[in-house]
């Protein structure tokens, strides 16, 4: 397949810098990333944040009820610098890019019928870790002058998808299957004229085996998607080639974000050791929401565990020394394997008010940007 | 031993999926409810699709491969290999070998399979099929349960479509055959059951609601039990002052006068009274939405034995259930005080 020449990304223009935030469903990692974008913003930077499946809160405090795919612009108060964030909808991507590609009407109506293609917009979640890493890529593209680019990735290890994606796509985009189909579309239309001669004898036969485990019919509407998504597939191969160079720059920084339960060191644990396998850096570990450490030992605060434990709230003692236990043990065990550890208080987090609100949010993010040497 | 016999009978699928995102305790409770079954009798493999296996640890046994291991007594673990499963699918199943090697082993062909969304999805179903309709036939080996470890909720469901989707495309041939017959497997009652798992937090319970009339929908019926992970509600019941945060303000404030200390305290007892406040949401919703689903609060283990490791968490769990799924309804009445909260907190 034909690559275009990558515009925004040769090597000696500097690419924004990535930030990528890690970890298991419900840690916070989206509330954390969002407010670092804000805390990055709020530095005079031009700040993108891609969001996967924000909680309805979350979309209430940056100001917007439904983010949209291509982005928005968020209004900050007393900000020299300027934030655009955006939602994850692949079905919607596709269907942009499929228009960006300069189809003809007719192709793009054909192209939107297509079973394979509604399958992958619509019905096939996989499409989302497949896809996503082209979105992100493409973020530049849109957005002259960004700075940094902050992404939430999907929950536990499905991060891995995201990560190890751009590769096996890129991988598959670049082979040659993808001709020896068009080859095979065009024979069956009786066109294929001085082509089929170039068709080798081992290509025809891997296109018969194909033929025979999934029908002719299938492989038809397959040549038929591959040849109408071309040149969307040709922009793409551009744009995961500068993914997988932008995920294993040694600006790319990621955050593995963890809450103080017992699960958090083996979803932790499991994704810095993927970072490595993929040859990334490994990533800072943000314990989120943890107990204040200066309290643990504070006379008042032990006094208080007993007096709640004889006024029949023995059930709250037993959970905050539970919670301090499991605490001491994340940290000993992440502290072992992560490059380093920031712990933020419970104390200093911004859900004391109902409902999320901007300056918390970025003062939560201010103090990860300070801890990593971002600001 | 009539509670074990009710949680394997409200759940009697041979394939049961446990479906729940990253971190709610899925695992746990997917291998909790296979050691139940396993303790009742029935010989019970667990599937897990992951990168490193994660049950056999906790019978302190090595990490188990694409083929099942024993792990304790009636009880096997085994983590699919999407390369593995094809291979046999299409040498020892299919007798094809010549195919295998000149096609699927093809490098063009291998970037196709690792690239295309829905196609390792689709092995994973036709192994479990294979597991559960043709395995006693072909090895003689019969698993009288096979418990599914799903992967996180919205891969999950997408799960159940898969098939559907594909057969869609027009296949004819083979991996029709197979699209057919695994879209057949899904859509029967009778053999395939799913258990949901969630947190009585925030973000999970939100999910959940959302997640519920989805998988309904592409399942064609609702699930079996949901099952609400290191619930707190068990304990708030027999400690009610606990919850009262005017009790509990009176007396840390008489012990703690920094500020700080007590912002700490007094959102860390928020965090405690949400907690019991979100699961009765979830219980609300559910008894209006579902009221025939059954919803069974696992307490939070760890808080009596916060000491614990992961296997005594899952001693635990499993023991809970044993001794405690006997109601015909829900397990814990859901009329839980939360004192205190802000009516906006209550929405």
């Amino acid at each position: 397949m034909k690559k275009q020449p990558a515009k925004s990304f040769s090597a000696d223009t500097k690419a924004p810098r990535l930030h990528l935030f890690l970890g298991a469903g419900g840690v916070g990692k989206t509330t954390l990333s969002a407010g670092f974008a804000i805390a990055l913003a709020q530095q005079g930077r031009t700040v993108g944040l891609m969001s996967i499946d924000p909680a309805k809160r979350l979309q209430g405090a940056l100001g917007l009820t439904e983010l949209p795919e291509t982005g928005a612009s968020i209004e900050l108060a007393n900000c020299s610098g300027s934030l655009r964030a955006s939602v994850l909808h692949i079905g919607e991507s596709l269907k942009r890019w499929v228009g960006e590609a300069g189809l003809s009407p007719a192709a793009q109506k054909q192209l939107f019928e297509n079973q394979l293609f509604r399958a992958l917009s619509e019905r096939l979640a996989t499409a989302t870790d497949t896809f996503a890493a082209v979105r992100m890529a493409e973020w530049p593209e849109r957005e002259t002058g960004l700075t940094d680019l902050v992404v939430d990735t999907a929950p536990g290890i499905h991060a891995i998808d995201f990560l190890s994606k751009p590769e096996k796509l890129s991988a598959f985009l670049d082979g040659k299957l993808i001709d020896w189909l068009k080859w095979f579309a065009q024979e069956n239309q009786e066109s294929a004229g001085l082509i089929q001669r170039f068709v080798k004898g081992g290509a025809r036969k891997i296109l018969e085996g194909l033929s025979e485990l999934g029908g002719q019919r299938f492989m038809l509407h397959f040549a038929e998607f591959l040849i109408l998504l071309d040149e969307v597939f040709a922009r793409m191969m551009t744009r995961l080639e500068f993914a997988g160079h932008w995920l294993r720059s040694a600006e790319t920084h990621c955050y593995i974000v963890t809450s103080v339960r017992y699960d958090a060191v083996q979803v932790a644990s499991e994704l810095s050791r993927t970072l490595r396998s993929l040859k990334m850096k490994p990533g800072q570990v943000i314990i989120n929401r943890a107990f204040p450490e200066e309290l643990r030992e504070d006379a008042g605060f032990i006094e208080t565990l007993s007096d709640l434990r004889q006024q029949d709230a023995s059930f709250f003692a037993n959970y905050l020394e539970n919670f301090i236990i499991v605490q001491r043990r994340v940290q000993e065990q992440l502290g072992r394997t992560a490059e380093s550890v920031l712990t933020l208080p419970v104390a200093e987090h911004l859900d004391a008010h109902s409902s999320l609100r901007l300056e918390d949010l970025a003062s939560l993010g201010q103090k990860i940007a300070v801890h990593s040497g971002e600001i | 031993m009539t509670s074990l016999t009710n949680l394997t009978q409200r759940i009697p699928q041979r394939l049961v999926f446990f479906l729940g995102k990253g971190g709610v305790g899925r695992t746990t409770l997917a291998t909790s409810f296979a050691q139940a079954c396993a303790l009742n009798g029935e010989k019970t493999l667990i599937v897990q699709w992951v990168l490193q296996d994660a049950v056999s640890s906790l019978f302190a046994k090595p990490a188990a491969g694409h083929d099942s291991e024993p792990v304790a007594p009636n009880l096997w673990a085994m983590n699919f290999n999407p390369d593995e499963a094809i291979r046999e699918y299409f040498i020892d199943h299919l007798k094809m070998r010549l195919v295998y090697n000149l096609v699927i082993e093809n490098r063009h062909v291998q970037r196709l399979i690792h690239a295309a969304p829905g196609v390792q999805e689709l092995f994973f179903l036709g192994r479990l099929f294979w597991l559960v309709c043709l395995s006693e036939e072909i090895r003689g080996t019969r698993f009288d349960r096979v418990i599914v470890d799903a992967q996180a909720t919205g891969h999950g469901v997408s799960l159940f479509t898969v098939a559907p989707t594909i057969a869609q495309f027009g296949m004819t041939g083979p991996l029709a055959t197979e699209c057919d017959r695994v879209a057949k497997m899904i859509a029967n009652p009778e053999l395939v059951g799913t258990a949901l798992v969630t947190l009585p937090e925030e973000l999970p319970v939100e999910e959940t609601l959302e997640f519920l009339p989805k998988l309904s929908r592409d399942l064609g019926r609702p699930p079996n039990a949901l099952f609400v992970n290191r619930s707190l509600s068990p304990f708030a019941e027999s400690d009610r002052a606990a919850l009262d945060e005017h009790h509990v303000l009176e007396i840390w404030k008489k012990r703690l006068s920094a500020e700080k200390a007590l912002r700490a305290l007094s959102l860390l007892h928020r965090d405690l009274r949400k907690r019991v406040h979100f699961e009765s949401v979830l219980r609300t919703s559910v008894n209006q939405s579902a009221p025939d689903l059954p919803v069974i609060s696992v307490p939070d283990i760890g808080l009596s034995n916060p000491e614990a490791a992961a296997p005594a968490v899952l001693q635990g769990v499993t023991d809970w259930l044993l001794r405690n799924v006997n109601h015909s309804s829900s397990v814990l009445s859901s009329n839980v005080r939360f004192a205190d909260l802000s009516d906006e907190e209550r929405q």
